[in-house]
């Protein structure tokens, strides 16, 4: 009687521990794996506490070198060690990564928490061959970094457009982002126009393709920036890219000495400090400046879309289309981090609870603003909810950073990054050729037409019909007939 | 006279400039550590509280885990490395002491024997069966070593490889680069974890490999140092009728020591140098400093600040070993020996 009495007085308290992991997943540790810290992995670390807090759990972050990640993810999976549940990869691998993942459990595509995630990523980034195949946690773009401390100077405004004819503001055109580089430029002043990444291995091919987007990514001919969608011919030799790199190149002379070195890892700390005036980066300059910048940073931030073009290379026509307005091609360099869950993991109901914790719109977006986190906005409540920024930035600030993201994901002639099975060699001979018509070694159609004649070579290589099919596929084509 | 002054002058200077050059990258590193991100893109700093304001930021990042978990593979590093390290330097040491003692007479034809046996075997049995790789290498080594030492005792024609032979075939082991084999390694353990034995991201996998990434550089090392030991002691041990392996463990050794203590540093600092097999064979618990060193640049971009203070805390382990190590070395242990 007193057993029973007993147990029947503990069975309550049992009850009450294990609602306290819901679900409940004691005795399952997750090995969530992404490149070494603090971006993404503090993100995934902070968010391993509210899991565990929640589920009972344990969660073991392992980080590895970025240059890294693409070969320690993909031998793990093929040769089905177990090794990882959860992986933070570079949606730019997901065409390769895809026969390994797990698809996105069907519950977590449906209600509130789904319809908040922006379609652009939610309808094409974590889709590979009609599967949800990962999930978002980062929002990855190119924007214009710009200092209010310059464009709202009564001075600098007056002697801008007495030199060039129109008021200073954010560059709407190529145009004037030169313009205004150069008029910013003043090396006495050790004061230069932008930074941008030239460096090989600095991540400078998708500062490249920012430019190209704009003269490239066509609005009649969808899908025709990188290569030709019904032929899968290389497209990276025509007018339009010979244009941006010719500008892109030109722009070294408004970057500080040295610029060829820098990564885009240089190109922040030089915007954040005042070194330039301007420069192209993902959100991360925006946030370092307002956090860590130099003295009289405060409050200076502002964020605008990347410059657009009233012309846009036509491959069919082998013409220019000429647009009564300029378009904007914002370029989603990157793309932002995706979150997978491996085939072979042996834990895959709690490493798809684990995501749904990480990417859920409360922890996401404490994430956002959160110095170092590394995760950027992909959330419609994240670009709603202005309030949540005040530790990191003025009203005005939040304002433009979120105004210009949000515009950028909402530009009809959006520009996503290339995804395409054999990325790495694909960008590996690009970025050679780059180098030399940077430095000046190869003049740029001559770059240009050799990574061209690779492209297709590899192109080639890999099955020039399964190539042509994933292209479609990542740019949102239907399989041609 | 006067030349010779001159002459140490002109050495004095060149050894002074050789001292900047290899001592300013430490400088660099050491100054870089205390520099905030500004400081380190906005043109070069030199001096610090002259030219910029030290910080211990990056300090406290890495030591609060911002930038991956330092503890873990500092104690994975240091545990792997000593233990791999004297692995390789005694089974290394016990090689080069029977290649200089004892004469081997090795036939190509029973060396090529058993390349044809184990690897062929191996290929066979993968095409026509479904043992798993272990299984498999495990069957065609357990016949193809008797065959390959059957076949040496005859009389069978074509070259006689000697001692200089085995220790270049010892040598040769480290001429190729580490990728040629690292995946091969990688697909092995990947199979002995499918059959229950794991050896990918264990200590014991790690300490296996090392240990024969060692191994050449101990046996060429070791060969020569242990060729200047005096022979006369060890006959006379052997005229007290004292064993082979006492005289090697409690004479040779002993008088070797010098030698040992130069190839375990050599050996050390290349182990714990080792990047490659440490990025394809480890994961999370047993993941090495290189790794970690390597991951600060990151997908932000380099962030020489925060590299600059990894490469401290995976300089200062390896400083203590060997200021540690050279001063045994000098301690003149080698003593006494030869009465």
């Amino acid at each position: 009687m007193k057993k029973l009495l007993l147990t029947a007085a503990l069975l309550p308290l049992g009850g009450m521990a294990a609602a306290q992991c819901a679900p409940d997943f004691t005795g399952v540790t997750l090995n969530v794996s992404t490149n070494t810290g603090p971006a993404i992995a503090s993100a995934l670390s902070a968010a391993a506490e509210v899991w565990e807090k929640k589920t009972c759990g344990e969660v073991n972050v392992i980080e590895f070198p970025f240059g890294e990640l693409y070969p320690k993810f993909l031998t793990a999976m093929s040769q089905g060690t177990g090794d990882f549940d959860v992986l933070g990869f570079v949606p730019a691998w997901l065409p390769d990564f895809a026969p390994f993942l797990s698809t996105m459990p069907a519950t977590l595509q449906d209600g509130s928490n789904w319809e908040d995630i922006h379609p652009t990523y939610r309808e094409r980034l974590m889709v590979w061959d009609g599967e949800v195949k990962s999930a978002t946690m980062d929002g990855d773009m190119h924007m214009l970094n710009l200092r209010a401390d310059l464009l709202d100077n009564p001075e600098e405004q007056a002697a801008f457009e007495a030199k060039y004819g129109y008021p200073l503001a954010a560059p709407v055109t190529w145009a004037q982002y030169r313009d205004q580089a150069e008029f910013f430029t003043r090396p006495d002043q050790r004061m230069y126009g932008t930074a941008e990444a030239y460096r090989r291995g600095g991540q400078q091919f998708w500062y490249f393709f920012s430019h190209a987007a704009s003269y490239t990514n066509n609005p009649n001919h969808p899908g025709s920036m990188f290569f030709d969608p019904e032929t899968m011919d290389a497209q990276i030799n025509n007018a339009g890219w010979l244009r941006a790199l010719e500008e892109y190149k030109a722009f070294l002379a408004f970057n500080p000495p040295g610029a060829l070195n820098n990564g885009s890892g240089d190109v922040r700390p030089l915007y954040a400090g005042g070194t330039v005036a301007m420069n192209v980066d993902w959100a991360d300059s925006g946030i370092l400046r307002a956090t860590e910048g130099s003295e009289g940073a405060k409050g200076t931030v502002r964020t605008a879309m990347l410059p657009g073009s009233e012309e846009i290379w036509n491959h069919k026509t082998g013409q220019w289309d000429k647009f009564p307005e300029v378009v904007h091609s914002p370029f989603l360099a990157f793309g932002g981090w995706q979150l997978g869950v491996p085939g072979d993991s042996k834990n895959q109901e709690a490493a798809w609870d684990f995501v749904s914790t990480v990417v859920s719109p409360e922890v996401s977006g404490k994430a956002i603003v959160t110095a170092n986190s590394g995760v950027n906005p992909y959330r419609f409540s994240h670009y709603d909810n202005l309030e949540n920024w005040g530790s990191v930035f003025t009203p005005e600030e939040a304002a433009s950073y979120l105004g210009a993201q949000r515009a950028s994901l909402d530009a009809p002639n959006v520009a996503l990054d290339l995804r395409l099975p054999g990325f790495f060699s694909y960008t590996e001979v690009l970025e050679i050729e780059l180098s030399k018509a940077l430095a000046g070694e190869v003049e740029p159609q001559a770059a240009l037409d050799t990574i061209a004649a690779e492209w297709n070579k590899l192109t080639d290589e890999f099955g020039r019909d399964k190539q042509l099919a994933a292209y479609r596929a990542s740019v949102g084509l239907p399989p041609l007939q | 006279m006067t030349e010779n002054r001159s002459l140490r002058h002109i050495g004095l200077i060149l050894c002074l400039l050789w001292l900047l050059l290899a001592a300013f990258p430490l400088y660099w590193v050491l100054i870089t550590a205390f520099k905030p991100p500004l400081a380190v893109s906005q043109g070069p700093t030199y001096i610090p509280f002259v030219d910029y304001q030290p910080t211990l930021q990056a300090f406290r990042d890495a030591f609060a885990g911002l930038r991956g978990d330092f503890t873990g593979p500092i104690v994975s590093s240091i545990l792997i490395s000593i233990t791999s390290t004297a692995l390789s330097v005694f089974l290394g040491t016990m090689a080069a002491y029977a290649l200089v003692r004892f004469n081997y007479r090795i036939r190509l034809v029973s060396g090529l024997a058993f390349a044809t046996i184990s690897i062929g075997g191996f290929v066979l049995l993968d095409i026509f069966t479904d043992l798993r790789v272990p299984y498999a290498l495990g069957l065609v080594l357990v016949t193809a070593l008797p065959v390959a030492i059957w076949l040496n005792g005859r009389a069978l024609p074509g070259p006689v490889m000697g001692n200089d032979d085995v220790t270049f075939w010892f040598v040769s082991q480290r001429i190729f680069p580490p990728i040629v084999s690292a995946f091969a390694i990688y697909l092995l353990f990947a199979e002995m974890g499918k059959i229950g034995l794991p050896l990918l991201d264990t200590f014991g996998g790690m300490v296996i490999v090392y240990t024969a990434f060692g191994l050449p550089f101990a046996v060429w090392l070791m060969r020569d140092f242990l060729s200047t030991v005096p022979l006369e002691v060890e006959e006379a041990a052997m005229v007290d009728n004292i064993g082979r392996v006492r005289i090697f463990l409690q004479i040779v050794l002993p008088m070797a020591t010098p030698g040992l203590i130069a190839t375990s540093m050599i050996v050390l600092a290349f182990v714990w140098n080792e990047f490659l097999f440490a990025l394809l064979l480890t994961t999370g618990d047993w993941q090495t400093l290189p790794i970690l060193l390597a991951g600060q640049n990151s997908s932000r971009g380099d962030e020489w600040w925060a590299i600059s203070v990894a490469a401290l805390i995976s300089i200062a382990p390896m400083v203590v070993v060997s200021t540690i190590l050279g001063r045994m070395m000098r301690s003149g242990l080698l003593s006494g020996s030869i009465k």
